[in-house]
């Protein structure tokens, strides 16, 4: 008998199967997974993910597939986990837009993929670095709707905070 | 606003130069013109580091050009400045406050207020987001005749992720680049309710600050017990767990970062301090009269989270001091620092530096050869829990002292909280020389009559451990 | 299943969740699993909605001052809140509902339940995961502490809902199964060790949700468990020991002590080890100590190792129980001593009894055993019992103790050492009579052949006068030395150096410094061989202090004529050497053999001499009869010393007195003449043995002398380097500093640190203070 696969079901009812380990990168399904074969997998096993469209999901996957082997650190030390640099093969997998790369952060976040959520956090805080206001708002194409007394209050009361 | 924070980043160029693009829209300026104007900013930029002396000679050599170069550098580069400034930080830069309505604002129910307010995408055919910028890649746009309405972009997908994953972010960025941290947080009121509005980034703030700190009342009780290990928290004056002192801050991560006073070790902290001395005379001179000059010199302080600390007192003006303020600077000048540490002479001295922490001196006939006001004397710090600090140094300019300062954290100008040292105490205590030296142990008072306060520079370069 | 409620609508959201909250908590009969897809859908739909909540509402309504945790009626609603007091609500009713299902026995309800809870809540906290990962971790880290992860609420809803309305009635049945199971019935384990270690799991940590916390296991289970152990025990004990004897118990002890150690790993905390096993100790040991104690002596009198090993083994259990044991092994090792030493007394008086019933009784209580029987005696019960603290004590410190105290005792009081109470203790003196009889030439193998240097080691340990036996043992090796008697030099040195090595150097100080004047003895010999007539001249230079012999006025000889060359070259080489040292001869030492030309059949006599009578003969040299009086100034010497020496010489018939009789001996006028030819049937005649001695005695008094003397100065000077470095000391206090550095060497009394002291301030070197205290005077 050949090793049980894991056949993940995405919310347009594409199938994707994968291998166990590749499956439980992913935090919720590993749960799944165990708690409801609480004694191993004897046979293929179907989960759906009802959040994740295939096109999203295919991405993620193509991201655990590539990390199967990887061993990421314990939750322990989450400011080293923040600081370290971001690897060359994730940067170019996040080579996307910024539609894609907000379903694949929404995906990670909600499938329980905590590196690739991460990893996707610290693509979006990139962008933000050595920015000014003005240079944000354009790249998130959004509005400054302070009053200029609001903007001066929150100014005055919060700046000296990135002091420190 | 100016000069209340300054940040020094003597690598990064000086903004207020004029740049190329500009001596064309300016044809009419004649070359004295632009050097009275060169010497005008000159003296502006000595001023802000409170280089009176300095300043005074710019500005009379400005002047002595140009009586008039105050009136032509506000025509001139003012308005210039003004955009650049716009360019970066928005619509609301260059506007006049209203002082009244500014000081009325509770900031915190105002964050508060923008609970559901959604980010707004930019629409070119709203006026009321007047932004000069965008304005004109409207009418490029538009060509001048139609009135056809641009089409709207949707806000950035990424606005609408959820608030945990925006935190995450959060937090990588006060981690990594707390300005832009900042930044992020002034765009627009979902992002200030985001960046500013939840106690996890307050609580961010004070684990990243206090966890930091060497409190005296700790070092004290440690040293008291025999068993230096560290196995119960609990026993300590000041606990390490912060959950547990949040109580007496209102259960408020803000209200202790706010209220608690702490050391910054991202930047270094500066005292100018100006006095006017009586110049010597010329050899020759008949003057009847000594020439009256100021005296220019400042005083710096860098911190470490390990307890360490290092000063330099110099005439020398931050710029050149800053880079080399460091505790791993081998050469222990700050005009000779050592930048390869390849050299044999560097790296013996390295090694002797890892060996001998900070306390210690360091191989003697190097640092006798640097000059006094290069030096840096590194020494040890303490915090209390009412913000006193109290500073020791072993090794400092006269063997036989160990010098003590106790400053005092104090907000700057009402609103740069945490960012002022005022002066408690300056005192040396005599060491013991030799085996029966009953002087050990005498106290000598300095006098604080023209010191002036310290204020926290940021300085982008620096990290904790560096 | 149907499709995802609205991410916003929290009523829908619920009812689209809770029946498959149902199914994993398995409160519906059903018996089927739970699915992947209720799984998930379960999962997404809680997902969506704390997303959907965390995306429009605030996270936190107020960021300064809103004291949150004290005001319940909050008038806002925390955003994720809502789901969890849903929740809070939902476990509610769902554990109302378990307990209100029929049962027959609670315990086997409970364990069944709880088992099937537990399972439920840990899925339950994996699909409340989003909300337990933000909502709960940042509640928690915001300080509330009324907040928990979904599965540690589960554990707190059961502990209020379930365990605490039952917990006594539950606690009762596990404590009801553990003694049937004490008592030998057979019961369903599972049932014990899933409750109890249910109790494990519902103590929570408010503060530290991670901190293990035996709270509930503690105040619900284990106090009432050692209570009912201690009372189980107790009664089993007593019980017991009314119907059988101690060695039964014992062995009942063993067994129940291993039971309880199996059933404390098979379901007991760890933290409940160690005071089971002390009320264990206390019930089943501790509180028959005194009847396993009594049982002791006679275990040890018929030899019963095992059973003192048994009953050592559980004693040692609750150390201070062995301290009575290891009193009552020395009081009976001293005691058994007494017996035989009595017993041996009593042999070797009968013996000498039949040996020599004509002889007068030897004087009152002594007894002269024989040094070796009775040296071995010690050694024999003192290895009997080191044996007995080897095989049934596992050599315990305690008891090794108790073995060294018990040997000192009766090494140095008994029967024979000391006859009566006050009588000075004569082990040291045997003990070196017992070393010269192995050491010394001409013994006979046979008798030697056992007596060892190791023996000789085990009692040394512990005699408390080594001082004396040091004393005894250097006057006898200077006469082996001096006269050549020592069977093996290399023998005497290792022995010396054992001394050392257990004493001090400075113990066996006179001693090594006799082997050195020995060796440089010899050199000189060596170098004065050739001047004189004396064919093998032995002179030996001896330090004064070192060896045991005085010069003696009485016995200051003049030097024959002929000899007088070569004793001046002794003196002559030796102040060469040795400058400004003053060289005295010892004559009553020392012999001499001459040839004596004194047979008309020619025969050739050889007399052995001592020095007085060596001068004498060589007189005869010149002429062949002298008055007493002529006799003595040629000789020199007391009076009484050369009548002593010149009496064998009459006796023997070599010299004829005139007139005879022994009165007419010492006359001035009384002739004395040398015979012609001498009749003896040996050709080797000592003179030597018939010289009357007076020295016995003397030798004792002398060595008590001695002993004292040093005693004296080793106290004093204990007390002087005392009060040195205290400057001022308290009487009793110093007392208590000097007695401790004497054992080495003695027992002082506190009477002769007393006099010590006394002496020291005649001295002048410390004076009187007020309050019972010393100062030192430098």
């Amino acid at each position: 008998m050949s090793t049980p696969k894991i056949i993940i079901i995405s919310s347009d009812e594409e199938k994707f199967t994968v291998d166990q380990k590749v499956a439980e990168k992913s935090g919720v399904l590993k749960n799944m997974i165990n708690d409801l074969n609480p004694d191993g997998l004897t046979e293929d096993f179907v989960a759906p993910t009802p959040n994740v469209r295939g096109i999203v999901l295919s991405k993620v996957l193509e991201w655990c597939e590539h990390h199967k082997n990887t061993v990421f650190p314990d939750e322990d030390d989450e400011d080293a986990k923040k600081t370290a640099p971001i690897e060359e093969w994730d940067r170019s997998f996040f080579k996307v837009d910024q539609e894609m790369l907000y379903e694949i952060i929404l995906a990670a976040n909600y499938l329980t993929i905590t590196p690739l959520r991460d990893c996707g956090c610290k693509i979006v805080a990139e962008m933000i670095k050595e920015k000014s206001p003005e240079e944000l708002r354009r790249i998130f194409n959004i509005t400054n709707d302070f009053s200029p007394e609001e903007e001066a209050a929150i100014k005055r009361e919060n700046e000296w905070a990135e002091d420190r | 606003m100016s000069g209340a924070t300054s940040v020094i980043e003597p690598s990064s160029t000086n903004t207020k130069f004029p740049s190329g693009e500009d001596s064309n829209s300016n044809g009419k300026l004649s070359d004295k013109d632009h050097e009275a104007i060169r010497l005008f900013e000159k003296a502006i930029d000595k001023e802000a580091l409170g280089m009176m002396s300095d300043a005074v000679s710019f500005y009379r050599r400005a002047f002595r050009i140009n009586e008039q170069v105050d009136i032509l550098y506000r025509t001139q580069k003012v308005p210039h400045t003004i955009n650049k400034l716009r360019e970066e930080g928005g619509k609301n830069i260059a506007k006049r406050i209203d002082e009244e309505k500014v000081k009325k604002i509770n900031v915190d129910e105002l964050i508060e207020s923008f609970i559901h307010t959604e980010a707004i995408a930019i629409d070119p055919n709203n006026p009321d987001q007047d932004d000069p910028n965008h304005l004109t890649i409207k009418l490029v746009n538009l060509g001048l005749e139609t009135e056809t309405i641009a089409d709207i972009k949707p806000v950035s997908p990424l606005i609408h992720l959820p608030n945990e994953i925006w935190h995450n972010i959060m937090e990588i960025l006060l981690l990594t680049s707390p300005e832009s941290w900042f930044k992020f947080s002034i765009t627009c009121k979902r992002n200030a309710y985001l960046g500013l509005g939840s106690s996890n980034i307050w609580r961010k703030l004070c684990y990243l600050v206090y966890s930091n700190q060497i409190y005296e009342e700790n070092v004290l009780y440690l040293n008291a017990r025999s068993v230096k290990t560290l196995d119960d928290d609990d026993s300590l004056p000041v606990p390490k767990d912060l959950v547990k002192i949040l109580p007496q801050y209102n259960n408020s991560w803000k209200y202790m970062f706010h209220t608690r006073p702490f050391i910054k070790f991202l930047g270094c902290y500066i005292s100018v301090v100006n006095y006017y001395g009586e110049g010597g005379k010329a050899e020759f001179s008949s003057s009847w009269s000594n020439p009256v000059r100021t005296i220019t010199y400042y005083r710096y302080i860098r911190f470490y989270p390990d307890g360490s600390c290092v000063k330099v007192l110099s005439a020398m003006e931050p710029s050149k001091v800053v880079p080399h303020l460091s505790k791993y600077n081998v050469s222990n000048s700050i005009v000779g620092f050592v930048s390869d540490p390849s050299t044999t002479e560097s790296s013996t001295q390295s090694q002797t530096q890892t060996q001998s922490q900070s306390q210690t001196s360091t191989s003697r006939s190097h640092t006798q050869q640097i000059k006094e006001s290069q030096r840096i004397y590194h020494g040890k710090w303490t915090i209390s829990t009412n913000g006193e600090i109290h500073i020791i140094i072993d090794n400092g300019s006269v063997p036989y002292y160990t010098f003590h300062y106790n400053f005092n954290i104090k907000t700057l100008g009402g609103i740069f909280k945490h960012n002022k040292l005022t002066w408690g105490r300056y005192y040396a205590i005599r060491k013991k020389m030799s085996e029966d030296d009953d002087r050990q142990g005498e106290e000598t008072e300095f006098s604080l009559k023209n010191e002036k306060p310290f204020k926290f520079s940021r300085v982008k370069s620096y990290r904790i451990d560096n | 299943m149907a499709a995802l409620p609205p991410s916003a609508d929290f009523k829908k959201t619920w009812n689209f969740v809770q029946p498959g909250l149902d199914f994993i908590l398995g409160t519906n009969d059903e018996q089927e699993g739970v699915t992947a897809v209720m799984y998930m859908s379960c999962y997404t739909a809680i997902y969506n909605y704390c997303i959907n909540k965390s995306r429009s509402v605030s996270l936190i309504p107020s960021i300064i001052g809103g004291n949150r945790s004290s005001d319940s009626n909050n008038s806002y609603v925390l955003p994720g809140a809502e789901l969890y007091n849903k929740l809070d609500k939902y476990l509610t009713k769902v554990l109302k509902d378990v307990l209100s299902e029929k049962h027959d026995n609670l315990l086997e309800f409970y364990v069944k339940k709880w088992t099937r809870y537990t399972i439920g809540a840990r899925y339950l906290s994996n699909v409340f995961e989003y909300m337990n990962r933000h909502w709960v971790q940042k509640e928690r880290q915001d300080g509330r502490r009324d907040v928990y992860d979904v599965n540690t609420l589960c554990l707190m809803k059961w502990r209020e809902e379930v365990f605490k309305p039952n917990e006594k009635q539950l606690i009762g049945q596990v404590l009801e199964l553990i003694k049937k199971q004490r008592d030998n019935e057979i019961v369903d384990t599972y049932l014990i060790s899933t409750a109890v270690k249910s109790l494990v799991f519902l103590g929570i940590d408010v503060q530290d949700l991670k901190k293990p916390n035996l709270v509930v296991y503690i105040n619900s289970f284990e106090k009432k468990f050692l209570t009912e152990t201690t009372e189980y025990y107790q009664k089993e004990s007593s019980d017991f020991l009314a119907k059988n004897n101690v060695v039964d118990y014992m062995q009942k002890c063993e067994t129940r002590l291993n039971e309880e150690v199996l059933r404390s790993n098979n379901f007991l905390e760890e933290h409940t080890k160690k005071h089971l096993l002390e009320t264990l100790n206390k019930s089943l040991i501790e509180d028959h100590a005194q009847e396993m104690h009594d049982y002791f002596i006679s275990l040890i009198k018929q030899n019963e190792l095992d059973h003192i090993l048994r009953m050592y083994k559980l004693l040692s259990r609750v150390p201070k129980c062995l301290d009575p044991l290891a009193l009552s092994l020395e009081n009976y090792i001293i005691q058994q001593a007494d017996e035989k030493f009595k017993e041996l007394k009593s042999e070797s008086e009968k013996l000498v009894e039949d040996q020599s019933k004509v002889k007068s009784k030897p004087k009152r209580g002594v007894t002269n055993v024989d040094t070796k029987t009775y040296i071995h005696t010690l050694i024999a019960h003192h290895d009997k019992y080191q044996g007995v603290v080897f095989k049934a004590f596992a050599n315990d410190p305690k008891f090794i103790k108790a073995l060294d105290n018990a040997s000192r005792h009766f090494v140095n009081k008994n029967i024979i050492a000391s006859p009566t109470e006050r009588s000075k203790c004569r082990t040291p003196e045997l003990l070196a009579k017992y070393a010269d009889t192995f050491l010394k030439k001409g013994g006979k193998d046979v008798d030697t052949m056992d007596m060892t240097a190791d023996n000789l080691m085990i009692v040394f340990k512990f005699l408390n006068d080594k001082d004396q036996f040091e004393n005894y043992y250097r006057r006898q090796l200077a006469k082996r030395l001096i006269t050549d008697t020592s069977k093996s030099e290399e023998l005497e040195e290792s022995l010396l150096q054992r001394l050392q090595v257990e004493n001090s150097s400075e113990y066996t100080s006179k001693m090594t410094r006799m082997f050195a004047d020995m060796k440089t003895s010899a050199d000189l010999k060596s170098n004065i061989r050739d001047f004189g007539p004396v064919k093998d001249f032995n002179p030996l230079i001896l330090a004064q202090n070192m060896w045991p012999f005085d010069y003696k006025e009485e016995y200051n000889l003049k030097v024959a004529p002929q000899l007088e060359e070569q004793f001046n070259k002794v003196l002559e080489y030796h102040d060469n050497k040795y400058n400004g040292r003053q060289l005295k001869w010892l004559w009553h030492h020392g012999r001499a053999e001459l040839k004596a030309n004194l047979s008309k059949k020619s025969q050739k006599f050889t007399f052995i001499v001592s020095n007085p009578q060596l001068m004498i003969l060589m007189a005869f040299n010149e002429k062949s009869s002298y008055t007493f009086e002529e006799l003595h100034e040629i000789v020199g010497g007391s009076k009484n010393v050369f009548e002593m020496h010149l009496q064998p010489f009459v006796t023997y018939k070599l010299l004829i007195q005139t007139p005879e009789g022994e009165s007419a001996m010492g006359k001035e006028d009384t002739s004395f003449k040398i015979v012609e030819d001498y009749k003896s049937k040996k050709l080797r005649v000592n003179f030597v043995g018939a010289i009357k001695s007076i020295e016995t005695k003397e030798e004792e008094d002398e060595i008590n002398k001695e002993v004292d003397e040093t005693r004296k100065n080793f106290l004093s000077a204990c007390i002087v380097r005392i009060m040195k470095s205290r400057k001022t000391i308290k009487h009793n206090d110093l007392v208590n500093e000097v007695l401790p550095q004497t054992v080495s060497r003695f027992q002082a009394r506190v009477i002769d640190v007393k006099k010590a002291i006394d002496y020291l301030i005649d001295k002048d070197y410390m004076k009187r203070l007020e309050n019972n205290t010393y100062q030192y005077i430098s």
